[in-house]
This record gives structure tokens, sequence and C-alpha cells, in this order.
């Protein structure tokens, strides 16, 4: 669970988020959208720790994480995936290893890391890219190897920012039903997005943010069915 | 960094050597007292004995007028123009005491003291003035070099640290792509912070064989010939020792890897924001 209780962040002077309160029960499917500036990557920025709210209390099951301390910090990210638009993959690695980074940095054995990194790229549907590099993959692909190496945690939480940002209609498609795929094994999403075509495909929960205020928040009970994956 | 620990390296050598210097013409001070040629013999050594049982005095050698004379009649044997103008059966040299002392400081005390006992009327003069002086301009110069070299070093180590610290800086600008990401998926700061201190590290112990090699090079291609010629004794040296330049590499890792691994660390504190 998740919950915003009167969240506030300024800049400076500058109002970003204003007495913003939600709550994200588990294993739901949630889309923010809103225009650029509107306060999603700051509310994103706020839920991985990045940032601190100059008010208000954030919660992950009944854990205040405004208040954790620096150095338990990134014990908490590997709890909770993230992929950006932009996929911030490595060059110079491969799918695999791109992939395998993220637990080696959590210090796994390495025939642990191999098998976890065989079953996460199966089920982003790149089982047979694991040897390619970043530049020799489309978008949507990147994309995916993004999302495997945020799942490899296997964590209860998924955030995507834009995630179909940098891609074509039939890519942000594929990774619109990849979400919503990992949502329906237990996963709870947060998709921040302004692209109108995938929150209607995707027919749950908006919350629609402006000038740093919770205008909308609309929660559909159930989705469409010409869309429906799995 | 090499250049620092070089200065590093000479000045910890100096210090062996001045130090070491220092000790040996500390030893070698001592003071004469001469007595007036009307002196007897027998009050000499009395006044002697005297003197042996005070504290400080190390040593007390009596040279008798005669003594002297043989001494300086064998230093300038060579010199047949001084042997020609001295007359052998004529002694001009006054009879003395050789006072050696534990500590140098108190050599003054010893002289006064010696001016007050009974036998102080057949004194004619003592060599304290002349050996002062050569003690004051040794304790100055060894001062000032090693004071000196200290802030040199000091210097350098700054401008070492400084190079290192930029060198860091841009290495982790290059690689902060993969920071972000490591940062991202919970890699913690000490992961993330490692590589570059070891990497700083590395700094250090490159410095540190540059500088033995340096060294090496300076002791074989500049030492050694003045060794041979009368520059330097190395007889009893501690700064040609092998446990001296065990010591002095091991001093150059350690400045080097500390130096090194600390640049790293401010450099990650400063601009990995972790």
């Amino acid at each position: 669970m998740i919950e915003f209780e009167k969240v506030t962040k300024h800049y400076g002077t500058h109002k970003v988020l204003d007495n913003v309160s939600f709550t994200i029960r588990p294993q739901e499917f949630v889309t923010l959208v809103g225009p650029s500036g509107a306060g999603k990557s700051t509310l994103i920025k706020l839920l991985l720790c990045e940032e601190r709210p100059t008010f208000g209390r954030i919660t992950i099951d009944c854990k205040d994480i405004h208040l954790l301390k620096d150095k338990y910090i990134p014990y908490y990210r590997r709890q909770i995936g993230v992929v950006f638009q932009d996929f911030k993959l490595l060059p110079n690695k491969t799918v695999a290893e791109n992939v395998a980074f993220a637990l080696e940095v959590s210090g796994l054995p390495d025939d642990e890391i191999s098998k976890e990194v065989t079953k996460i790229l199966d089920l982003v549907g790149l089982k047979d890219r694991g040897n390619s590099f970043p530049k020799e993959m489309s978008g949507g692909e990147a994309q995916r190897v993004a999302i495997a190496r945020a799942l490899v945690f296997q964590p209860k939480f998924l955030i995507a920012d834009e995630p179909t940002g940098n891609l074509d209609p039939k890519n942000a498609l594929e990774i619109a039903k990849l979400l919503l795929k990992i949502n329906s094994m237990g996963t709870t999403v947060l998709l921040a997005t302004h692209n109108r075509e995938i929150v209607d495909l995707i027919n749950k929960r908006v919350i629609s943010i402006e000038d740093g205020r919770i205008v909308r928040d609309k929660r559909r009970s159930k989705y469409d069915m010409h869309y429906k994956v799995c | 960094m090499a250049q620092a620990l070089l200065i590093v390296s000479i000045l910890a050598s100096l210090n062996v050597v001045i130090g070491n210097t220092i000790r040996s013409i500390n030893e070698r001070i001592d003071v004469a007292v001469f007595f007036k040629e009307t002196a007897l013999e027998a009050d000499i050594l009395s006044l002697k004995g005297d003197v042996e049982q005070w504290q400080d005095v190390r040593e007390v050698v009596y040279v008798s007028s005669k003594d002297a004379l043989n001494k300086f009649l064998e230093e300038n044997r060579n010199r047949k123009i001084i042997r020609s103008v001295i007359p052998e059966e004529e002694n001009f040299l006054p009879a003395s005491l050789e006072i050696k002392v534990t500590d140098p400081y108190k050599i003054e005390g010893i002289v006064e003291q010696v001016r007050g006992t009974e036998f102080a009327k057949q004194i004619s003069e003592t060599s304290l003035e002349d050996n002062q002086k050569i003690i004051e301009k040794l304790r100055n110069a060894s001062s000032f070099i090693q004071r000196s070299s200290v802030m040199l070093a000091i210097l350098l180590l700054a401008i070492a640290l400084l190079i290192i610290f930029n060198t860091i800086r841009i290495t982790i600008f290059t690689r902060r792509q993969e920071i972000e990401i490591m940062k991202l998926v919970g890699a913690t700061d000490w992961y993330i912070r490692w590589p570059f201190i070891i990497e700083g590290m590395m700094y250090g112990v490159i410095a540190t064989v540059l500088t033995t090699l340096l060294l090496a090079l300076a002791y074989w291609a500049i030492l050694l010939p003045m060794m041979s010629s009368y520059l330097i004794s190395t007889s009893g040296n501690p700064v040609f020792s092998a446990g001296f330049v065990v010591f002095l590499v091991g001093l150059q890792l350690l400045v080097g890897l500390v130096v090194g691994g600390m640049s790293s660390y401010l450099a990650t504190k400063k601009h990995l924001s972790i």
C-alpha cells in the first residue's frame, strides 16, 4: 500500500506539488497523467527517495519513506522497480549484462544471477537476445530490457516514468501490454504518461495531475475487453 | 604524486642524515681546557679526577705538553717547513684536559664549573667559544632544512591531492550514466565509491614505484660516485642500510595510499552526491 498524505514539494519558491493525497492499494494498476511540468516526475522522484517532500507524509506498507535515512535508501530501492523514458541502459554491456548488473549490485552469487536473468528475459520476450547490445535493439526491445532489469528483484511495486515516450505507437502498445501482464502477476504498477491512447488502452485507475494538484482520480472497475491481454 | 613522494623520501633521508651527523658531531664535541706552563701535572691530574666524577661528563683525557707536541708533529710530519721552524727540544704547546660530555648543551656549565675550582688560576683558556659557534650553525642549518622540506612536502602533497581529485572527478563525469543507474538499481554508496578509491590508491602505488626507481637511479648515478670520493662516508650511515630503504618505500606507499585514497574519497563525496 502506497500512501501520499498532504504532500507538498517546493523547489525554492516554486511549488511543484501542492497538498497531494492518494492511496494505491496492493496489485493495483494506476496511471498518472498530466501535461509536462505538472509534477509527475517529482512525484516519482519522491517515491524513489531522490527528493524529500517539503511537507506531508509518504508511506509504503506503513513505513515512512520520506524519513528514510540515506544509508537505507539503496536497500529500499531494491524493493521497487523503475523504468524510464530513455531506458537508462549501459551501451557497453549486453542485454544480459545490463539485467545482471542490478543483481551484481545487490551482491547475489553469479550462478543465481545467471538463472534469474534467463528467467526474467524470458518473461519480457527477449530470451534469445541476451548477447545483443542495446544499440542493436529497437526502442521497444530496449524498453523491455529496462523492464526486465526493473523486475529482477521481484519488486512488489513497479514505477514506469513515461516508458512509451520514445516509442512508436506499435511498440508503445506492446510495452503497455507487458506492464499489464506484470500487473496481472501481482505487481503494483504506477505508470506516468501523457499518452492518451495508452491510458485508454490500459483502462484502469487514472490520477490526473495539473499544476501540482490532483484534479481527477477516476477508478474503473473493469477495463475495455477489446484490449484485454493475458 | 611522484614528485611529492620524492620530496617526502628526500626529507626522510635528510632527517636521518642530519640527525645522524649531529649525533656524531655531538659525540665528537668536547671541550679542551688549556693550562698555563706553570701548572703542575699533579694538580691537573687531581682536577681530572674531580671532573670525571661530575654528572654529564663522559670522559676526561689528559694531554700533557709533550703528548700535544708529539701529536702535532705526527699530524704535520709531511710538512717540512713547519717541522723546520719547530725546535724539537723546546715545547711551546700547553698541557690540557679534553673533556667529553654526554650532552653538548651542558658544555658551558661544565666549563663554568671547572673555572670555579681551586685550579682556576692555572687555566689559560678553553676551546668553548669556537665549538659553540660550529654547533649553533649546524643546528640552525638542520632546523632550516627540516622546516623548508616539510613545507615543500606538504605543498606538493596538497598539489598531488588536487590533481588526483580532479582526475577522479573526470572519471566520475565520464561514468556518470553508469553511476546514476547503479544508484537507481539500489547500489550502496560504498559499492559505487570503492572502485574510485582503489583507482586513487593505484596512483599512489604507481607514484611509489616511480619514486623508488628515481631514488635508485639517483643513488647509483650520483651518490655512488660521490661515496667513492671523499664527500660521504657510508660506514655506519643509516641512510644506506637495507632497513632504511624498506622504511622509505613503506613510507612512500603509506603516504601515496593515504593521499590517493583520500583524494578519491573527497571527489566521490563531492561529485557523486552520495
